[in-house]
């Protein structure tokens, strides 16, 4: 997959688990894992909710890559 | 030539030369059935007994495997589970992945359970039709309608199970396995990764169907010629065909609908 994350950098450094990061976003344990992992790309609304939580932008948390 | 037609003129080659290797397997493969001594089931009563008990038997045997097999994996999974944190992140994943596991089986043991009963009552009409004493079968027809229900009901109760442990790690998952709108609660409880999980699994298994159902009646057609099985089974295998293709399509075509027509 193109895109390459740092979800799980930022997650630790807010210091919760993957299924609190997924509460925070309304969102699964097993979505954030699976984006972590890089398996699944979030949309667009996924993406803005998870980067807005982490107080960052979204191109600080998925870079696109060629 | 550009690439794109060059592309196509490949495309195109493979499919003929694919079209003559069908055209001349079904050419040897109807000659062969048409020279060669095809056995029929025998008649020999005492082997038919023997194919019968061993039916029964066999049933019996592969049901408590599997049920013993889901039973060890689920309570190894709920220890594990009991055992970790929400930080074990890994564990958690494994978990969950491996638990697909019983479900297979469970499934599998499901379906071959419907055949296996269905083979074993076509084997006691059949051995009914050439005169064989029935009642000596007492004891393999009471096994395998007692496997029978017991197949269905471990299996339920293996699957719920681990549905029932998935929203344990779960809690936004909503549905009860006897609830007949049990699918449609839980993947509307699903979110948008796991419901596109859900959708390509989906699409890879309408592939998996067509193309069961394209061997499936090409071996129909010939059993129909070889052992004069009748037109049933062509049927009922297009029917599934043209379910499968016209419910894929016409779902497509409801998502392709214009706005404003």
């Amino acid at each position: 997959m193109p895109l390459r994350n740092h979800l799980k950098e930022y997650r630790v450094k807010l210091g919760v688990n993957q299924q609190q990061m997924g509460a925070l976003v309304g969102t699964s344990r097993q979505t954030i894992s699976q984006i972590e992992r890089g398996d699944y790309s979030p949309s667009v609304s996924l993406a803005l909710k998870i980067a807005k939580v982490c107080e960052v932008s979204v191109e600080d948390i998925f870079q696109y890559e060629e | 030539m550009s690439d794109s037609k060059k592309k196509t003129l490949k495309i195109v080659i493979i499919f003929v030369l694919v079209l003559l290797a069908c055209f001349v397997g079904g050419y040897f493969t109807g000659k062969f059935l048409g020279e060669a001594h095809i056995p029929s089931m025998t008649k020999d009563v005492s082997t038919l007994m023997t194919i019968i008990k061993g039916t029964a038997f066999g049933f019996c045997g592969i049901n408590i495997v599997a049920c013993v097999l889901c039973i060890c994996m689920y309570y190894q999974l709920k220890k594990k589970w009991k055992s970790c944190t929400l930080d074990d992140e890994g564990v958690l994943d494994q978990i969950e992945y491996k638990g697909n596991i019983p479900m297979i089986i469970s499934s599998i043991a499901l379906v071959l359970n419907m055949l296996l009963f269905t083979v074993f009552i076509w084997f006691i009409e059949y051995a009914d039709k050439l005169g064989a004493d029935i009642i000596n079968c007492k004891l393999s027809v009471l096994i395998t309608f007692a496997t029978y229900i017991f197949g269905f009901v471990w299996v339920l109760i293996i699957q719920g199970r681990m549905v029932a442990l998935e929203k344990k790690m779960n809690p936004e998952k909503k549905g009860h396995i006897l609830d007949f709108k049990f699918e449609k609660d839980w993947i509307n409880s699903c979110d948008e990764a796991q419901k596109g999980a859900i959708y390509r699994s989906a699409y890879s298994a309408f592939k998996a169907t067509n193309f069961a159902c394209l061997a499936g009646w090409v071996v129909s057609f010939l059993c129909m010629l070889a052992f004069d099985t009748g037109l049933l089974p062509v049927i009922l295998v297009t029917a599934i065909y043209l379910i499968s293709i016209l419910s894929f399509q016409i779902a497509a075509m409801k998502f392709e609908r214009p706005v404003n027509n």
